[in-house]
């Protein structure tokens, strides 16, 4: 009214004015923040994941981070393109992509997380991240000449020449877990030794001691050596040779959770330390999960928790294991009527596809699943010197087709082995002048690479034990 | 107009300073700060509060001396025409009232009552379960994937929670050895999560931090401070959203550590 004509306002009046021309403006400023920050949804601010991991094991995740907290994600809200299986787990401002099986090498996948929305917020955003998988190497067992030590070696597929992982006297078989590498060796006598190695930036760890396990009995033989997927565990056929006999020959378990002792599998299907194990004729771990596909001495196919956890299943029987579908849940194993897929959830069994010219060969061997759908088979006919002379069957459905891979004359072929993802195949061959591993493409047959040497990491989740079939 | 009605707002307020300064101080002494704050702002909360109190104490030696002196303009003693009818007093009166009953009984409180610890209640009510903690709070890069010469013998259960929800390999940390203490918060069969508050700040932005813990012996009870000896392992049930477990070797019961938080 009519302080403005007054000359001296008191002071106090002055500074409430003032105060409240403050005020005022940071309450307008505050509320333009607050209008603008609810009309912005959550944005992206960075994407984590291991290029070569991703496309080389199962279960690898793709971390998305928010820059701020998030409401929780369904699997529903996430999409990824080209389409691929997986499970979504999300806490804080973090997302996590769980991929089921490995992806396709170096090829870029699109990852939506639809609809994201902060806590308390109304607006939502897409948080969308593009990630470039990388391409794979393997490993390979080196025999060593002339005294020289045996080398396991990774051979890159992009890159050339091979680095050595960690060397060793007798190497007879390794597998990869996790970080470490378990190491099978044989004395000249044939005891074993199995070592557990640290690896770091993919090579034995220099700082990390080798970890020397101590075996059920002083002296005995491993084979068929295996690991699980998740790490938590691994397992070989021993027998007890302390007599100077065979003797207790089963399925023993080393839980990497636990003391680090082996334990044998009792004819139960649990790990009993000091228990008379389970026979096997051939086994492997069921891709991702810590349970073992089991074909006895007499030919019975068991369904075993290395855990311990889960009661052991009775399949029926079986008289060979050729493998897994991809990194999935379902076996294909041979029976008395055909070669069948076991579906390892509920048990049921339905014949694989086998068109004529699949089979029309002296001699069948394996089948190599890459997807529901596709397999390979190695097949050959007996040449005159009662060699075989093999090749492999590319089968897509109903249609049978020659993967174009030339196997030397001189040369036998020792294994096919999918790569994780089923996209190469690992072909090991030996010939008079050594062993060779060739990477081709499981389409096209496509050389992708070649390394000198035999037993391929690849061929570790395939089961073994006594090859026959 | 009475000079010490018009006071009053004053020694409340320079009362209020005082008060907390000292219960402030007195916790720094009896070393229950920490249960409050974050330790990292310990010190420039007792210099505050060491600065608080000599000042608080002029002031009110100031005001009681009586404040019509100095400054002739700014006292609301100059301002009588100001001055507010009966209702609006009665109002100002009931509100510095409530003021003041709220000020003496925090005060009050935070004297007679214990230090006290949040509870694994309140870790349910913070929902620790689904591990809300972001990477703002967490200890940003928790590096180690692959490497076993890293020393993880520092971590704690926040640092494993981290490590554990930014790994793009879970199983890279399976069989990790592990040795965590924090308090029982029971979850389903067989199973609890250790937990800890994780304080950024102060008590009222603790946030609870778990990891999930699987054993075989029975489960410690609700809000026992237990130490945990075991191993990563893969979370049996599949669908949980704990991919990563502890499998518990033993579950040791334990005093409730003299700092119960994590930082």
């Amino acid at each position: 009214m009519s302080t403005e004509s007054e000359p001296r306002r008191p002071v106090a009046h002055r500074f409430r004015r003032r105060f409240t021309a403050v005020v005022l403006v940071l309450v307008v400023v505050a509320a333009l923040a607050a209008v603008v920050g609810s009309q912005q949804g959550p944005r992206l601010k960075s994407v984590s994941y291991d290029a070569s991991g991703i496309v080389s094991r199962p279960a690898q995740r793709v971390i998305i981070t928010a820059n701020q907290a998030l409401q929780k994600v369904s699997a529903d809200d996430v999409r990824v393109s080209p389409a691929a299986a997986h499970t979504v787990t999300s806490s804080g401002n973090t997302v996590a992509v769980e991929f089921a099986g490995p992806l396709a090498y170096d090829r870029s996948y699109t990852v939506t997380v639809a609809g994201a929305r902060a806590p308390g917020q109304r607006a939502t955003a897409d948080l969308r991240a593009t990630i470039r998988t990388g391409t794979t190497d393997v490993l390979a067992l080196v025999p060593g000449t002339d005294g020289a030590k045996d080398r396991i070696v990774r051979r890159s597929l992009d890159a050339s020449g091979a680095t050595t992982v960690y060397q060793g006297t007798g190497i007879t078989e390794y597998v990869r877990l996790s970080r470490f590498l378990v190491v099978l060796s044989d004395s000249d006598v044939g005891d074993s030794r199995i070592d557990v190695v640290t690896l770091r930036n993919g090579v034995e760890d220099p700082d990390a001691p080798v970890e020397h396990l101590t075996l059920p009995t002083s002296e005995g033989h491993a084979s068929a050596l295996h690991a699980a997927d998740d790490g938590a565990s691994f397992g070989f056929q021993y027998a007890d040779t302390s007599t100077g006999q065979s003797k207790d020959v089963g399925l023993y378990v080393v839980d990497m959770t636990g003391t680090h002792m082996p334990e044998a599998i009792a004819a139960d299907g649990k790990p009993t330390t000091g228990a008379v194990p389970m026979t096997v004729s051939q086994w492997a771990y069921v891709p991702r999960t810590e349970s073992a596909l089991v074909r006895t001495a007499t030919d019975e196919l068991f369904l075993v928790d290395m855990s311990g956890r889960a009661d052991l299943v009775r399949l029926g029987s079986a008289t060979y294991l050729h493998g897994f579908v991809g990194t999935g849940t379902t076996a294909v194993v041979e029976s008395g009527t055909g070669i069948e897929r076991v579906d390892l959830t509920d048990g049921k069994r339905t014949a694989i596809v086998a068109p004529a010219a699949s089979t029309d060969a002296q001699y069948l061997g394996r089948i190599a699943q890459l997807t529901d759908d596709t397999y390979l088979r190695t097949v050959g006919d007996v040449r005159g010197d009662g060699t075989i002379a093999s090749r492999i069957v590319r089968v897509d459905g109903s249609r049978a087709s020659r993967l174009p891979v030339t196997i030397p004359d001189d040369a036998s072929l020792t294994a096919v082995c999918p790569s994780p993802n089923g996209q190469f195949v690992a072909v090991a061959t030996k010939s008079p002048t050594g062993a060779l591993v060739s990477i081709v493409d499981a389409t096209s047959g496509a050389l992708e690479a070649s390394t000198v040497g035999e037993d391929v990491d690849w061929c570790g989740a395939l089961p073994s034990g006594d090859e026959v079939g | 107009m009475s000079s010490s009605e018009s006071r009053k707002p004053a020694y409340l307020g320079l009362g209020s300073v005082l008060a907390v300064a000292l219960c402030t101080l007195w916790l720094a002494v009896a070393g229950h700060l920490d249960l409050y704050i974050n330790p990292r702002y310990a010190v420039f909360t007792i210099v505050l509060a060491a600065v608080a109190v000599p000042a608080s104490i002029a002031g009110l030696v100031v005001v009681a001396r009586g404040a019509g002196h100095t400054h002739d303009h700014a006292g609301p003693d100059d301002a009588p025409v100001a001055r507010p009818g009966g209702s609006a007093r009665l109002v100002r009166a009931t509100l510095g009232g409530i003021a003041a009953a709220i000020t003496i009984g925090v005060t009050v409180a935070m004297l007679v009552l214990p230090p006290a610890t949040l509870s694994a209640r309140t870790a349910q009510q913070r929902s620790v379960d689904s591990a809300t903690l972001s990477n703002a709070t967490g200890s940003g890069t928790v590096s180690l994937l692959g490497s076993e010469s890293v020393d993880t013998s520092g971590y704690g259960v926040k640092d494993w929670a981290a490590l554990i929800r930014q790994t793009t390999d879970t199983s890279s940390l399976v069989g990790k050895r592990v040795t965590l203490t924090g308090f029982v918060v029971p979850g389903s069969d067989g199973s609890f999560t250790l937990t800890r508050f994780v304080i950024s700040c102060c008590a009222v932005d603790a946030q609870p931090v778990g990891l999930v813990v699987t054993t075989d012996g029975t489960v410690p009870a609700e809000n026992e401070w237990v130490t945990v000896t075991g191993a990563l392992a893969a979370n049996p049930d599949q669908s949980a959203d704990a991919r990563i477990v502890i499998k518990a070797a033993t579950v040791k019961r334990v005093d409730q550590p003299r700092d119960p938080y994590e930082y």
